[in-house]
């Protein structure tokens, strides 16, 4: 069951990873490629350090972390750039920096995205959440804030990058520079403000 | 692989690539809307469990976006 499931992500994954090419060239190969890289780190952070959830031991793995963890953050962060751009009008990148609306209607849609995902996850065994985390209908207190803020941050990032106009090496360079603290910064800072507020 | 539009973007030169998916741009956001169907249709099942009010935030956004499609069609944007 839990690798039907790793499997069907897997092809929806590249399903969307050949419509970023595909619809926006060279900038949605970055694009793209950037989100895996945050979820990446973002999921091996959590893996290494400890935080917020353990895995399940899954069959496809990714460094520390199962590969449906890694690629979950740009299937899910990339379909809701294309929600947000089509309620909002608004195509990413054609502002110097995304507007408000634009912010807060992907902050709205991750948050729901939780209330899909975990639920899910909890009752096939995928994620395990700490001991005590306080939860709502199966969701976590914590998830819908974590969902949302991961996403603000890397679309404010991914649109500091593009305006920087590097090509090539020093994009790549940058990149790291950004996605790297993001990652690890969200991990530790979602679990310090959930142990703050006692979810 | 990617060739320059008029509008200065870039699309896949490869017409198994492009023709699909210039027919369905939201084509990412039927799949998340399937992946949902599955999920409600597993846990139901194969687990015996049915939790969708988690679920009717997600719902309704995907209903704000029909809408405003099915506004644009009638509009004949």
């Amino acid at each position: 069951m839990l690798l039907s499931i790793e499997l069907i992500t897997l092809a929806f994954f590249l399903v969307c990873a050949a419509h970023a090419v595909a619809s926006r060239g060279r900038e949605g190969v970055w694009l793209y490629g950037s989100l895996i890289a945050l979820g990446f780190l973002r999921e091996n952070f959590v893996a290494l350090h400890k935080l917020l959830y353990e895995f399940a031991p899954l069959t496809l793995r990714l460094g520390a972390a199962p590969i449906i963890g890694s690629i979950i953050w740009a299937y899910s962060i990339y379909i809701t750039i294309l929600w947000t751009e089509e309620v909002t009008d608004e195509r990413l990148g054609s502002r110097p920096w995304p507007s408000w609306s634009f912010l807060s209607m992907a902050a709205l849609f991750m948050a729901a995205l939780a209330g899909f995902y975990e639920p899910f996850l909890k009752l096939i065994g995928m994620a395990r959440w700490e001991e005590g985390t306080r939860t709502l209908l199966d969701v976590p207190l914590i998830a819908p804030i974590g969902y949302a803020s991961l996403t603000v941050l890397f679309l404010l990032a991914w649109t500091w990058i593009r305006r920087t106009r590097f090509r090539g090496g020093r994009r790549l360079a940058a990149l790291a520079a950004v996605l790297l603290p993001i990652a690890l910064g969200h991990a530790l800072g979602l679990q310090a403000l959930k142990t703050y507020l006692g979810w | 692989m990617l060739e320059r539009r008029n509008d200065g973007g870039e699309e896949a030169s490869s017409r198994w690539l492009r023709g699909p998916l210039r027919k369905r741009p939201l084509l990412p956001l039927v799949l998340l809307g399937s992946m949902v169907v599955i999920g409600l249709v597993l846990e139901a099942a194969v687990y015996g469990a049915f939790r969708w009010p988690s679920k009717l935030p997600l719902i309704g956004l995907f209903l704000v976006l029909a809408l405003r499609r099915w506004r644009a069609a009638r509009g004949g944007r």
